[in-house]
């Protein structure tokens, strides 16, 4: 909501400048988004008089002004406008002045004629958008004094009291301690009593909570005079004619919405307020076509809609030139029905918004008093006898709300003496029924909505005391003791692993697109879909972690990365089939390029055995050392180069190459790229086994390589886990450091080379217990696989 | 150098022939110990007068033709220009090593301008990091760490916090829904909160990080997905003072120590009274050369005390309880403190923005 402090300082009975009203603001919970000073707070733009206005000696397209601008003598100022004329008033920048857009004025010599200022255009000082000349100002503006002050106000949904210049002043009043006051507005009336021009028939007494109306004939309706333009302009509204901006003005300065209605077009002159019926249709002022729903609450006339009620008055019953006779509606609304109805619609205007967060049913006849009069003054007619008031009074009880000052001390941790709280309250406009020792028994006013509660008080206390007021001290946290999540440990132990490793962690959006996920076969039966996706990038929850990082690889490589290493632990999502999702924790590695490599050494490309390294590494680090490998079938991998981790038939992790397919799909071409993928859950579940110690050899071991040959089909595996069988009691592990194929070797042989360790706990090995235990090594290989012994 | 040979006849040599012959060995040895230029010729000297066969044991074997009162003071000599020797051989020996050593070491130079051998470099992502860095933070307040699903349902995620059926939050425009089901992403990490609640009786001190979810159209400070910590305290005298407090402290142990914090009343359906919460903090402006200095006060999270709608869903007694809950956005925080200027970088997942940061 735009503000003008001109317009504010109307309501307020005390003097209050720009700094100090957006520090006001600020402490009562008004937040201020953006402040323009025109004038006010700095001094420097101010209402001039135009003396005279000639022709530049030297320039066609240039005046020249006199402006009273207050001072001592007029200024000179060149203009290049047309609009303006001798005797206006104009808002005059002097020099020093920094304009919204940041401009600073300084005096200047335009074509020999000495500048001394520059008369203001609404779009040089960000008052609208109107670029057709210089801001002519309303006569009753004061020569010499600063201009206005602009602040942009964001008032929260609770507080739709504060949704108007006066409710915002009496807000603002509050904070100082002081009340405003509203003068109720009289209106001449004639002879002929309203209920004999207008009936009104309220059907749905729980939607139109009230229902205030007048009637005035013989209005003229035509331009606003100026002051009415620029209040409107202002707070960013535009003038349309004198009639209608009656009621936005009326709407801006107190907060109730009001709708004219030519009444000439009300079908016999009957207001009927009811629910739409089934298939019934209405176009809006603004020409739009809306399809009713029968929970809209409209206000007929004998035949038809003319207004979707609290929202948009219809197009058939429009005020315009023509209009003789103008029905005022001021009425109140139930705020859950208007806000279905403008959601359902699509609609947000001044009116709705004021509606649906809670207007104030006192203030609407005291609105539609301050319009007719207004009404009167801009359009003149005759006011018809009376006020048509339905429902004036509702007859639910309201009963006070206790507020206990301990519960004050308690909740807020401040001592607020009971006179500061009973100030407050008064102040706030609320009603103190009955004092008590230690308690108050409060009601609220009308306009405060949001105060039905001890809290709500309490809160109100809060803010009026002052929030800076009550003292900081930190508190005795105590907590009933809990267990950190279930796989916090897990996660930290695996993202350090993978730190340490050289990856780097990446952190991605929950959902991907369906389009990318179904061109990589990626797309789970069924996929778990956001039903109001913003659009088709995030419109599926990732049924994997692997799927985003492939994206952030294809990234990084289409910004000219080589060598990508990321890792993400992040939930991945499926459908369970009952209609809820399953959310599992996910640690999933992408690899590609090499590692290493420097000026003196090569770099060693990522293959399947890096990621094995990791597949082996992740499950060392979180405390697993027992496993077995297992070829993978699972079509996103390299159908020869993926294996999984497994313990018995459950899979800890699997890793592999990727499939060039799957890359292809995710616009990865040209790379190999390696994954490593497991469920944090069942890894976490596992590790709780915690390692045994295992005394550290006293003895020297003894190392013993040898280089076994066999057929290419035997798996290293295989022939590590027979040595490890038939290795004996002294056998203590053995670890394959070389395989050679090639030269002095037969096709289709390779030769593995193993360390072999040994030892005992209590003595130094002799040489021929170690020979005997090799021999037997050696006799089991040539056994199970047809190893022999390289020579 | 010839090497005498002494002739071994055994018709009687007499002693003080055999004691002039050991001190010309020893005068000889000594000699050739001088002379020796390296570590390998002290080596051969050694060889030549201290082996077995060398011209001293010579000497010994003649004194068996000596008689007994002769032969001791032979030996002593013997073993005098024996020690002699072996003391003056050790003494080069360690003088030419030492040189020998630093010659070879002065040999040995390389190019210490040349790169040194990369090690692979891992980084945690920024987002983790300040995760991790605020739940350090109040761990040691005394909170500890609570999680919960992304995926949530209605009641957890809007009812229990007082947001009512018709609240503009709840609205197909800002929250995610799932198809087919009246699931949807969490839109805040609070139902973490209320799940907690609803786990264990009061008092209770915790954060909840994690992912939160907003229809919201992506640019530089919006994102469809970003990180939240809230934080939930309920005891039996909690006080607004107490959040006030804790938030500051907390803003000085993470932002700095002296940073003034200011609470400003604010609203939101789960707390009240409830406060958004400013820092201030110094904002340098760069307009072609110009650099100019101020201090703008920064929003960085809301709080408030939990309205006791909250405690009711959640089977807390409000007159018995109170407590104060905050929230704040940790990609905000992380965007603060590290000076970066758009949201989409944290999930571009660029690797030189990770490295840079991590």
């Amino acid at each position: 909501m735009r503000v003008s402090l001109r317009w504010l300082r109307q309501h307020l009975n005390f003097k209050i400048e720009p700094d100090a009203l957006v520090d006001c603001l600020m402490r009562i919970g008004m937040e201020v988004e953006e402040t323009f000073d025109l004038g006010m707070k700095s001094g420097l733009l101010v209402v001039g008089h135009l003396q005279s206005v000639e022709k530049h000696p030297k320039a066609d397209k240039l005046t020249v002004c006199q402006v009273d601008t207050g001072g001592e003598r007029p200024l000179t100022i060149v203009c290049g406008a047309a609009n303006h004329r001798a005797g206006d008033k104009v808002p005059v920048a002097l020099p020093g002045m920094t304009l919204p857009n940041g401009l600073t004025l300084r005096r200047t010599e335009i074509r020999g004629v000495a500048s001394e200022g520059m008369l203001c255009s609404p779009t040089e000082i960000a008052w609208s958008q109107d670029d057709s000349g210089i801001l002519i100002l309303p006569p009753e503006f004061k020569t010499g004094e600063p201009f206005d002050f602009l602040a942009e106000v964001s008032i929260t949904s609770n507080r739709p009291d504060c949704m108007s210049i006066f409710g915002l002043a009496r807000d603002i009043a509050a904070a100082h301690r002081k009340k405003i006051y509203l003068h109720a507005p009289r209106v001449q009336e004639q002879l002929e009593h309203i209920e004999q021009l207008l009936h009104v028939s309220v059907k749905e007494r729980q939607l139109c909570t009230r229902y205030c109306a007048r009637l005035i004939r013989n209005v003229k309706v035509g331009p606003s005079p100026l002051w009415m333009v620029r209040a409107l302009e202002s707070a960013g509204l535009r003038s349309i004619n004198n009639v209608v901006d009656v009621t936005n003005f009326v709407l801006l300065e107190l907060g109730h919405p009001l709708h004219a209605f030519d009444a000439e077009m009300i079908a016999d002159r009957q207001i009927t307020v009811r629910c739409a019926q089934p298939g019934e249709e209405m176009k809006t002022l603004d020409d739009t076509k809306v399809s009713l729903h029968p929970d809209d609450l409209l206000i007929c006339d004998s035949r038809r809609p003319i207004a979707l009620a609290g929202i948009m008055g219809g197009a058939n019953s429009e005020v315009t030139e023509t209009t003789n006779v103008v029905a005022l509606e001021s009425a109140h609304f139930d705020p859950t029905c208007i806000r279905r109805a403008a959601s359902r619609h699509g609609f947000s205007t001044d009116s709705s918004q004021r509606f649906e967060r809670g207007a104030d049913r006192d203030m609407a006849p005291v609105a539609l008093n301050r319009a007719t009069q207004l009404i009167r003054e801009l359009a003149g007619g005759e006011v018809a006898k009376g006020v048509i008031d339905v429902q004036p009074t509702i007859t639910e009880t309201k009963t006070p709300v206790q507020l206990r000052l301990a519960r004050v001390r308690r909740l807020l941790g401040a001592e607020i003496a009971q006179t500061e709280i009973a100030d407050i309250l008064v102040h706030l406009g609320c009603e103190i029924v009955r004092a008590e020792r230690e308690q108050f028994f409060v009601n609220p006013p009308s306009y405060r909505v949001d105060l039905g509660r001890e809290a709500d008080l309490i809160e109100e206390i809060a803010r009026l005391h002052g929030y800076d007021k009550i003292p900081r001290s930190l508190p005795a946290v105590v907590g009933q003791p809990r267990r950190g999540p279930a796989n916090a440990l897990a996660v930290e132990r695996l993202r350090e692993a993978f730190v340490a490793e050289g990856l780097h962690e990446a952190v991605n959006f929950g959902f991907v697109s369906s389009d990318t996920l179904r061109k990589a076969g990626l797309l789970p039966v069924p996929p778990v879909s956001v039903r109001n996706p913003l659009n088709r990038e995030y419109d599926t929850l990732r049924p994997s972690v692997l799927v985003s990082l492939l994206a952030n690889a294809a990234h990084n490589l289409r910004h000219g990365a080589r060598d990508i290493r990321l890792f993400e632990i992040g939930n991945a999502f499926a459908a369970d089939g009952a209609g809820a999702v399953r959310e599992s924790l996910e640690a999933a590695v992408v690899l590609t390029g090499s590692l290493g490599g420097s000026w003196d050494r090569p770099a060693h490309p990522i293959d399947f055995y890096t990621a094995k390294g990791l597949a082996e590494r992740a499950l060392t680090t979180v405390g697993i050392t027992q496993w077995q490998i297992a070829p993978l079938t699972d079509p996103r991998y390299h159908p020869k180069r993926a294996a999984a981790l497994m313990q018995g038939s459950a899979e800890l992790v699997r890793f592999g190459e990727l499939h060039p397919g799957l890359l292809e799909s995710l616009d990865i071409e040209d790379v190999r790229v390696c994954a490593v993928e497991m469920a944090v859950a069942p890894l976490s579940e596992r590790a709780r086994a915690r390692r045994r110690f295992m005394e550290i050899p006293r003895f020297p071991r003894v190392e013993r390589d040898i280089a076994l040959v066999a057929d290419e089909a035997v798996p290293a595996g295989d022939l590590q886990a027979t040595i490890e069988k038939a290795g004996g009691e002294l056998f203590e592990r053995a670890r394959l450091f070389d395989l050679y194929r090639g030269e002095n070797l037969p096709a289709g042989k390779r030769s593995l080379a193993f360390a072999l360790t040994f030892g005992a706990a209590d003595r130094t090995l002799r040489d021929d217990e170690v020979q005997t235990a090799i021999e037997a090594i050696l006799h089991a290989v040539a056994e199970a696989h047809g190893a022999t012994l390289r020579s | 150098m010839a090497v005498r040979r002494t002739q071994s006849s055994g018709n009687g040599e007499p002693p003080g022939d055999l004691l002039t012959q050991l001190d010309s060995i020893r005068s000889e040895a000594l000699a050739a110990v001088e002379a020796a230029g390296s570590v390998s010729a002290c080596d051969e000297v050694r060889i030549r007068y201290l082996a077995k066969k060398g011209p001293i044991q010579d000497v010994m074997k003649l004194m068996g033709k000596l008689g007994s009162d002769e032969r001791p003071a032979v030996g002593e000599r013997a073993n005098a220009v024996r020690d002699a020797i072996t003391e003056a051989l050790a003494a080069r020996r360690a003088t030419l090593a030492k040189s020998e050593r630093a010659a070879r070491l002065e040999a040995e130079f390389i190019d210490i301008t040349l790169p040194g051998t990369p090690r692979p470099l891992g980084s945690i992502h920024p987002i983790t990091r300040t995760i991790q860095e605020v739940s350090h933070i109040f761990r040691g307040l005394g909170f500890s760490v609570a999680e919960g699903p992304e995926v949530e349902d209605d009641w957890h995620n809007f009812e229990a916090l007082n947001i009512p059926a018709d609240h503009p939050a709840r609205d197909m425009h800002d929250t995610l829904y799932l198809a087919g089901s009246p699931l949807l992403l969490r839109t805040h990490t609070s139902p973490v909160q209320i799940r907690a609640m609803m786990s264990q009786p009061p008092p209770l001190a915790i954060i909840c990080p994690g992912k939160t979810y907003r229809r919201d159209q992506i640019d530089a400070t919006h994102s469809a997905m970003f990180h939240q910590i809230e934080g939930l305290l309920v005891g039996k005298d909690v006080a607004f003072s107490h959040l006030m407090g804790v938030i500051e402290e907390f803003i000085h142990a993470f932002f700095g120590p002296d940073i003034p914090v200011r609470f400003r009343p604010s609203f939101f359906p789960f707390t009240e009274p409830s406060a958004e919460v400013d820092m201030l903090r110094r904002v340098v402006k760069r307009e072609g050369d110009r650099v100019s200095e101020s201090e703008a006060w920064t929003e960085i999270m809301g709080c408030g005390m939990v309205d006791p709608e909250v405690f009711k869903a959640v089977g807390y007694d409000p007159e018995v309880w109170t407590g104060f809950a905050f929230g704040m956005g940790v990609e905000r925080l992380a965007m603060i403190r590290s000076g970066i200027t758009d949201i989409r970088l944290f999930f571009e997942n660029d690797i030189r923005f990770l490295s840079q940061l991590g």
